[in-house]
Order: structure tokens, then C-alpha cells, then sequence
């Protein structure tokens, strides 16, 4: 099944539920960084993987982060953030002022904590509410150039469309959700049996 | 005893059929739907709202700026909140813009019967 087959009901009720799960993570990122986060209204698409590495944008304006997930079904989490506001993010994380030189590896950090806070918002929040078993591994800084996503591995992706204005900074995230094989007539069925 | 009127509003289908199934049948509601602030606004205008329901993240026109427009217009309807947003300082704005509660999604039945009751609408 691809997003397009999905009924009206499918695609509100998968967007909303991605809603409540982004919110919780708002709520997480504003505690950590002490400010007030503004969440835009989700747009959820999907892509085959082809697709997908056409929509990976300009390496200089995005950092990425990859995770794998396993359970009821399998795949991993991608998440794109722009890296405009990414150094006053890692200072407000870090707590640390930019004449104190907020290197790569601050930098880097910041972004993994802040994308396990996405990834496990959406996937681990999306199975929780339609009650599948998943478990996630720690993400890691990813690449799109130097390793393309596998098109024999992962066969639909689920893309969360989603923006956060801090009110230091803001930035743009995408969290992408790549299903492995039949992983995603699984939440399909999950969505059926809870509508 | 008569009806209320009710108005629930929200973008999403889903989460508005979760309000309707979740309001107790003691409240008698006269119930109407929304699917953002420009509706629901209209709906209160036309007496449809003296309960409303009311999410924040909404095309067209959001909670918050509904609840300001309600508040502009010195409205004496029972507006609940119930927002994905469950930031405090969210929270915090709706109470200062008007609301009776704020409740947070997925909505819990048995919580709104309980606040429906200490409000003294059933």
C-alpha cells in the first residue's frame, strides 16, 4: 500500500496522532532549552526511496541523523534539521555563550539530543498510541551523500513535515519514518483497528 | 431539562469524533462541529457554543486567537482547551485568555466527566 490508497480517515487519524507525539516532544525541547517552542501544523507525506534521496537537500544547510528501530516492524528514523540555528540551539543545550567557541562536537551533540527527542516523538509516540511494540537504538549523524538510503531495504517512507520556532532561534526539522518491507501495512492495520 | 449547545472544534476528524464520544450524556448536548477558529467563531455568533471544545494548532485562524476574540467580545461561554500543545507556558496563556481548563490529547472521558461536574455544567 502506498499513501496515496490511504483513505481520508487513514491520513487524518496518522496526522493527528503524529500531532500529539510532536507536541510532547514541543514540550520536551522547550524544557531543555528553557524557552517557549512554537509547533507548525504537521504535513505528512510519503516517498518511495528513490524519491526520497531526490528530496535530501544541500548538505551545507542541513544536518542529519540516522536510527534504527525494531519491534512489530522495522526500519529507522531520519531526521533533517536546517543548520541555520543549530549553534544557538547547542549554546542554549550546552549552556554556553558563543565567545566560549561552540565547536563541532558541541554542535553535534545538540543535534543528536535533539533528534532522539524528534524520532522518538514520532515513531515511539505514534506505536505507544496505536499500541505497537518498537524499540530504538541511539542515533548517529548521518550523511545522505556519502550513503544512500537503500532502496532494496527500506521500501515506504513516512515524511513528517514539521517546523519549531524557538524563540532564540528557529529551525526547520523533517522526521522520516523508512519502513523495511511490510512495516508499513503493519501501522496501517494499526490504524484500522484504532479508528 | 434542555439541551446545550456545544460546539467542538478542530482540524482533525478524528480527534473531534474522540470529544463527541468522550461528552457524558448527562450534559444533553445540542452538538455542532468546527473545523478551525473562523467556524467556531461563526458557530458562537449563531448561539451554537455555549460549550466549546477547543484546539489550538488550527489553519485559518488558532485557539489562541479565538479565545482573544472571545474575549473581546466579553463571551460568557465555558471554552475547554484540549491541545497536543502541552508546553506550561501554552497552558499558561490559555487561562490568562479565558479558559476554563486546559486538557491535554489524547483526551481522557473520565477526566472531562470529573471537570464537567466541578464546573457545574452537569
Amino acid at each position: 500500500m502506498n499513501y496515496d490508497e490511504l483513505t481520508a480517515d487513514h491520513k487524518d487519524s496518522l496526522k493527528e496522532l503524529l500531532n500529539i507525539s510532536m507536541g510532547r516532544a514541543a514540550c520536551k525541547l522547550a524544557t531543555m532549552l528553557s524557552n517557549e517552542v512554537t509547533l507548525t501544523i504537521p504535513a505528512v507525506d510519503m516517498a518511495s526511496p528513490e524519491e526520497l534521496m531526490k528530496m535530501f537537500g544541500d548538505a551545507t544547510q542541513y544536518y542529519y541523523t540516522r536510527q534504527p528501530f525494531f519491534g512489530s516492524m522495522s526500519g529507522e528514523v531520519i531526521t533533517q534539521l536546517t543548520k541555520k540555528g543549530g549553534k544557538t540551539i547547542a549554546g542554549n543545550l550546552l549552556d554556553l555563550a558563543e565567545e566560549d567557541g561552540i565547536d563541532t562536537v558541541d554542535i553535534n551533540c545538540s543535534i543528536l539530543e535533539v533528534s532522539n527527542i524528534l524520532s522518538g516523538a514520532s515513531l515511539r509516540g505514534l506505536c505507544e498510541q496505536i499500541e505497537l511494540d518498537t524499540r530504538t537504538q541511539p542515533p548517529v549523524m548521518y550523511s545522505p551523500e556519502d550513503h544512500p538510503i537503500p532502496s532494496d531495504k527500506w521500501s515506504q517512507a513516512i515524511i513528517l513535515h514539521v517546523s519549531f520556532l524557538v524563540e532564540s532561534a528557529s529551525f526547520e526539522t523533517k522526521t522520516i519514518i523508512c519502513f523495511a518491507e511490510d512495516g508499513f501495512n503493519v501501522v496501517v492495520h494499526a490504524l484500522d483497528e484504532f479508528i | 431539562m434542555s439541551s446545550i449547545s456545544v460546539t467542538v472544534c478542530d482540524d482533525s476528524k478524528m480527534s473531534r469524533k474522540a470529544v463527541i464520544r468522550a461528552i457524558p450524556p448527562e450534559l444533553q448536548a445540542d452538538l455542532h462541529e468546527a473545523t478551525n477558529g473562523k467556524e467556531a467563531i461563526q458557530n458562537f455568533s449563531e448561539g451554537k457554543a455555549d460549550v466549546m471544545f477547543l484546539d489550538l494548532t488550527m489553519p485559518e485562524m488558532d485557539g489562541f486567537e479565538v479565545l482573544a476574540e472571545l474575549k473581546r467580545q466579553a463571551a460568557r461561554n465555558f471554552v475547554f482547551v484540549i491541545s497536543a500543545d502541552i508546553q506550561p507556558a501554552s497552558q499558561q496563556k490559555v487561562m490568562e485568555l479565558g479558559a476554563v481548563k486546559f486538557l491535554k490529547k489524547p483526551l481522557d472521558a473520565e477526566s472531562l466527566k470529573v471537570l464537567l461536574h466541578e464546573v457545574g455544567i452537569i
